[in-house]
């Protein structure tokens, strides 16, 4: 009996004692942690669709449009901020997609995925056929499709997955948009 | 256990991951720019010490069927301390090392060096060890990222040097690194896994080359000291 | 700050409970240890090299602590570690007598009859199962392609000349060459016997003077000449009796085969 109270004690301080040390570390670094990570994502719609006093998240039917994860709308009234986490041929995908105020694309941007190097990570890729890929995405509306189905996007060579479903993931993006009325 | 010697083991004769094998995972999965490369090994050198000096401290206390419980939560409460602080003031590396750096809890280093050294040796010891092992894990590191860099893209210093204004060292992993030969030249294959294992292979052969050269040398020097005193 | 005593609060109860449960577990699972058994352990030389006849330092520890072994069984250790496993014991140490190994055969390179070359595994017993008990004529000789020298933990085995040699510096008498030789020739003998015929050939002489330039050929003169009886011919080779021999050196300088071993000299 007396060694499990000893053990019981020792094993409880010890956590006891770490956990204070980390609930204190926590308390120093929680505000400079949550600018920094405001800064990211702030630079991450910049890159879509620049706002130069910052964006407010919206809400939206979450039910209508189950691939959406939020809303953000411009400060300065420039338009909206999409982001969405969909499907791609390896894994999900999560991208940001601009909306301006006439419902037409500003430009994508992929911020995390999963896809083939060479292949469908080409959609994300800084190289010339990447951007060249994100940059058809600029100016197109909610009817915007690969032009296999008739539309204007040149699908990634080898990658027509993943050119599909950034392509819908899109159009979903500008209809979400549109839905805020 | 004197300093000197310490040293030695730490960067040489008793390295972690070249002779001991042990952090391995680690070494082989982040080593793709020097600005990773230096960040981890920083990281694991501050965490090393702290956890062995706080162990090597409350060894004579810890009964021994908690032992390694006790070890675990001390590091988790250590790493989980630079994890915070990383993402709040050094956020590039945090989203370069990424889920390493929560790794660095099961990181053998540190968990190896508690249980083969702390539990015996006193404080001052401890801390050394720490510092030496964490020097010569850091170095390693180092040695791959330049390798790996150099002939798989033909850059130097990615992240961590900047020469587009002057030379200058960047802290938040913006640096382009310095280009020594255009990328099209590098065998890019040294940038996935498997030039990991293929640069941390050769750069293990080589140190127990080495070692074993020396232990040779050695030996014939005490043959010879001996045949003299004959 | 209720953030970090709920953190304290959580995280203690955790560390808490798997301490309760941890002790709980050691109790159930646990292992009688005789702390006898660990000091002993601590007297040995850590080899496990199994020359004490036990399965390696902590077999005889076991058994040292249980009582069921003499003090002085560990060769690697030598009488000091037997001295001391006796203090901790609380006995008298015993005497250890230290052994060494040695092969008899002199056969070396270019002076025995070979029956055929060999050219296969550098394997004595992979030697042994293509020609039959080995590639030279002499069925007595040691095959030199070095089990012995791998089995040996301590470098005191090196073939020398197509023939095992012992470094009876670097020798402990763990005997591990002696149990993996597959023609069990190598003997121990105590350290402090210097005369020994370096030969086991049984065959009678003119057959051996056919197959080696040194073979034992069961002449008798040591025999006739050793002033204490030490030394006798059986099987035409000539074999040293320890207890007898007193180290005097004499059959080895009157041997005609000059076969006879004089360590030291």
């Amino acid at each position: 009996m007396n060694k499990i109270v000893k053990l019981t004690i020792v094993l409880f301080l010890v956590c006891a004692i770490v956990a204070g040390v980390l609930g204190v570390v926590n308390a120093f670094t929680k505000d400079r942690i949550e600018e920094q990570n405001r800064i990211k994502t702030e630079k991450a719609y910049a890159a879509v669709l620049a706002s130069d006093n910052g964006y407010t998240e919206v809400s939206f039917d979450k039910t209508a449009f189950p691939t959406v994860d939020s809303i953000n709308e411009c400060n300065n009234g420039a338009g909206w901020v999409v982001t969405t986490t969909f499907s791609g041929a390896q894994g999900s995908i999560t991208m940001a997609v601009g909306v301006d105020t006439d419902y037409k694309c500003t430009g994508i941007s992929i911020i995390s995925h999963s896809e083939t190097s060479g292949l469908g990570a080409v959609a994300a890729s800084t190289s010339q056929a990447g951007m060249d890929f994100r940059a058809q995405f600029v100016g197109q509306d909610e009817a915007i499709a690969l032009t296999k189905a008739g539309g204007e996007i040149n699908a990634i060579t080898g990658a027509t997955i993943t050119s599909k479903s950034v392509t819908e993931a899109t159009s979903v993006a500008i209809k979400a948009a549109e839905s805020l009325g | 256990m004197n300093i000197k010697k310490q040293f030695k083991e730490g960067l040489i004769t008793n390295n972690p991951v070249l002779v001991q094998q042990i952090g391995m995972c680690a070494t082989m999965a982040i080593t793709t720019t020097l600005f990773n490369g230096v960040g981890m090994g920083l990281s694991v050198l501050i965490i090393l010490t702290c956890c062995n000096v706080v162990i090597s401290a409350i060894r004579k206390i810890i009964p021994d069927e908690i032992r390694l419980a006790i070890f675990v939560v001390v590091i988790a409460g250590f790493v989980t301390i630079v994890d915070l602080l990383l993402q709040a003031f050094v956020p590039a590396l945090s989203s370069a090392l990424g889920v390493f750096i929560p790794l660095i809890v099961v990181n053998c280093i540190i968990i190896g060096r508690a249980e083969a050294f702390c539990q015996k040796m006193p404080v001052g010891a401890s801390f050394w060890d720490g510092i030496f092992q964490g020097i010569g894990y850091t170095c390693v590191l180092i040695i791959m990222c330049v390798v790996r860099e150099l002939l798989g893209s033909g850059r130097f210093g990615g992240g961590l040097i900047d020469i587009a204004n002057g030379f200058r060292f960047t802290l938040d992993g913006t640096g382009g690194g310095i280009q020594i030969f255009p990328e099209t030249f590098g065998a890019s294959i040294l940038s996935l896994p498997f030039g990991g294992f293929l640069t941390l292979g050769v750069l293990i052969a080589v140190m127990q080359y080495a070692l074993k050269k020396s232990a040779k040398k050695q030996e014939l020097a005490e043959k010879a000291e001996k045949e003299a005193e004959e | 700050m209720s953030t970090i005593l709920l953190a304290i609060l959580v995280l203690g109860v955790l560390g808490g409970i798997f301490g309760a449960l941890l002790a709980y577990a050691s109790k159930i699972f646990h292992v009688e240890v005789d702390p006898k058994q660990a000091a002993v352990r601590e007297c040995l030389a850590g080899a496990n090299c199994g020359g004490c006849g036990f399965p390696g330092c902590d077999g005889y520890a076991a058994a040292v602590a249980a009582g069921k072994a003499p003090t002085n069984k560990c060769v690697a250790g030598g009488a000091e570690a037997a001295a001391k496993i006796a203090a901790v014991m609380g006995v008298s140490a015993g005497d250890v007598e230290k052994m060494v190994a040695f092969v008899p055969c002199s056969g070396t390179e270019g002076h025995v009859e070979k029956r055929f070359n060999y050219s296969g595994p550098i394997d004595c017993q992979a030697a042994m199962l293509f020609g039959g008990k080995s590639n030279k004529t002499c069925t007595f000789a040691c095959i030199g392609l070095g089990n012995c020298v791998r089995a040996c933990q301590f470098d005191a085995m090196h073939i020398v000349d197509g023939v095992a040699k012992v470094d009876r510096d670097k020798c402990v008498g763990c005997g591990a060459c002696a149990d993996t030789c597959p023609k069990s020739i190598i003997k121990l003998i105590p350290e402090s016997q210097k005369i020994m015929p370096a030969c086991g050939n049984k065959d009678k002489g003119a057959k051996v003077m056919k197959m080696c330039d040194f073979g034992c050929i069961g002449c008798m003169k040591c025999q006739r000449e050793c002033p204490a009886d030490a030394i006798v011919v059986k099987d035409n080779l000539a074999v040293v009796d320890v207890t007898k021999c007193v180290q005097c050196g004499h059959c080895a300088e009157i041997c005609p085969r000059h076969i006879i071993t004089w360590f030291g000299k």
